[in-house]
């Protein structure tokens, strides 16, 4: 059997139960769905795209978790000053500082996302840090719809696209 | 909540259901369409009726079954044409690895298994092995995917040094016992 062509991948995401990842394939995306060790793999074709969006957005509950965090060690490192000492309650004050830091980050920081609608699925591409390079990741997917589309069509082309 | 693209234009938009600020850009996918030759035209001495409709040409046949089929009923895939009833039948034995949407995550489980290892080592020399089989496989899995091979080299590794320490503790413990 030989092996398909390699798959680059775009995005890594996840919630509390599923890792979900994003890959380019020729022709499309390849999300892969992962629940424990059961894991489920859909296709999104360029040629089938209906709609490509981008947006913004932060991330509630990774905030939510950080700020819960950043108060808890806060908490321990006020409560614990008397009776366990300066040493210990620095230790706490250090990671109260680390999940205050990761909340300024998820704050200051949106998540980007692009999302991919197919006739059938769907595929959602999230990047964390760079905005400029899920910028490009829009436009290059855009421009490879509209060129699988256009070729679908057998050369004619296909309504304008413009992206900023 | 069914996707209303009557709604959406190209360029910036508001979400109505929330007020975000997004970017669209809308396409047109163009509809797949068969071009099927019907029998009657194609005069009485060109070829065979399908097997499927009887009023359209036959362009190939099965090449599991050897069905004489149109090019509404042509199935390609993997480098085979099949007809509608042996893809069915493929797909549903899971015989067609392009057809495959459901899987085991190998080195989820080679993980699974190494972390058994470490909780109860006097299981480790043979949860070990089983771990390192699993990240083995789970290699030629994501290899068939062209997917990168880093966690299940990761889950080698980590197998690999679950059944060191499954048999140092193994050898500790007859050490142990020839010394009493």
């Amino acid at each position: 059997m030989t092996a398909r062509p390699r798959r680059k991948r775009l995005s890594r995401d996840a919630d509390v139960a599923t890792r979900y990842r994003v890959y380019e394939v020729p022709g499309g995306l390849e999300v892969e769905e992962i629940s424990f060790i059961e894991a489920s793999r859909r296709r999104v074709f360029f040629d089938e795209v209906v709609l490509v969006t981008y947006h913004r957005y932060r991330p509630v509950s990774a905030i939510g978790v950080a700020a819960v965090f950043a108060l808890l060690f806060a908490l321990c490192a006020a409560v614990l000053r008397e009776p366990a000492g300066a040493q210990v309650a620095a230790g706490f004050a250090a990671l109260g500082g680390l999940f205050t830091l990761l909340l300024a980050v998820l704050v200051v920081n949106p998540y980007h996302a692009i999302t991919v609608f197919g006739l059938r699925n769907r595929a959602r591409i999230v990047r964390r840090l760079s905005g400029r390079r899920a910028r490009e990741i829009y436009a290059r997917l855009c421009r490879e719809v509209e060129a699988a589309q256009r070729a679908a069509r057998g050369g004619e082309p296909a309504a304008a696209v413009e992206v900023s | 909540m069914a996707l209303d693209l009557t709604l959406l234009a190209s360029g910036p938009q508001t979400c109505a259901a929330c007020g975000t600020r997004f970017e669209a850009v809308l396409f047109d996918p163009p509809l797949a369409r068969a071009t099927v030759t019907r029998l009657g035209e194609a005069g009485p001495a060109a070829g065979t009726a399908c097997a499927n409709h009887t009023g359209n040409l036959a362009t190939a046949h099965c090449g599991r079954c050897g069905l004489l089929i149109c090019d509404l009923c042509r199935i390609e895939t993997e480098g085979v044409v099949l007809c509608p009833a042996c893809f069915a039948r493929l797909t549903a034995g899971d015989a067609l690895a392009s057809t495959r949407s459901r899987y085991t995550d190998l080195t989820g489980v080679s993980f699974l298994i190494s972390l058994v290892g470490l909780m109860m080592c006097f299981l480790a020399p043979l949860l070990g092995p089983a771990a390192a089989y699993c990240a083995v496989r789970a290699a030629r899995q994501r290899r068939e995917v062209g997917a990168a091979r880093a966690a299940p080299v990761a889950a080698l590794i980590v197998a690999l040094l679950v059944t060191g320490l499954g048999l140092f503790f193994l050898g500790m413990i007859i050490y142990g016992i020839v010394s009493a």
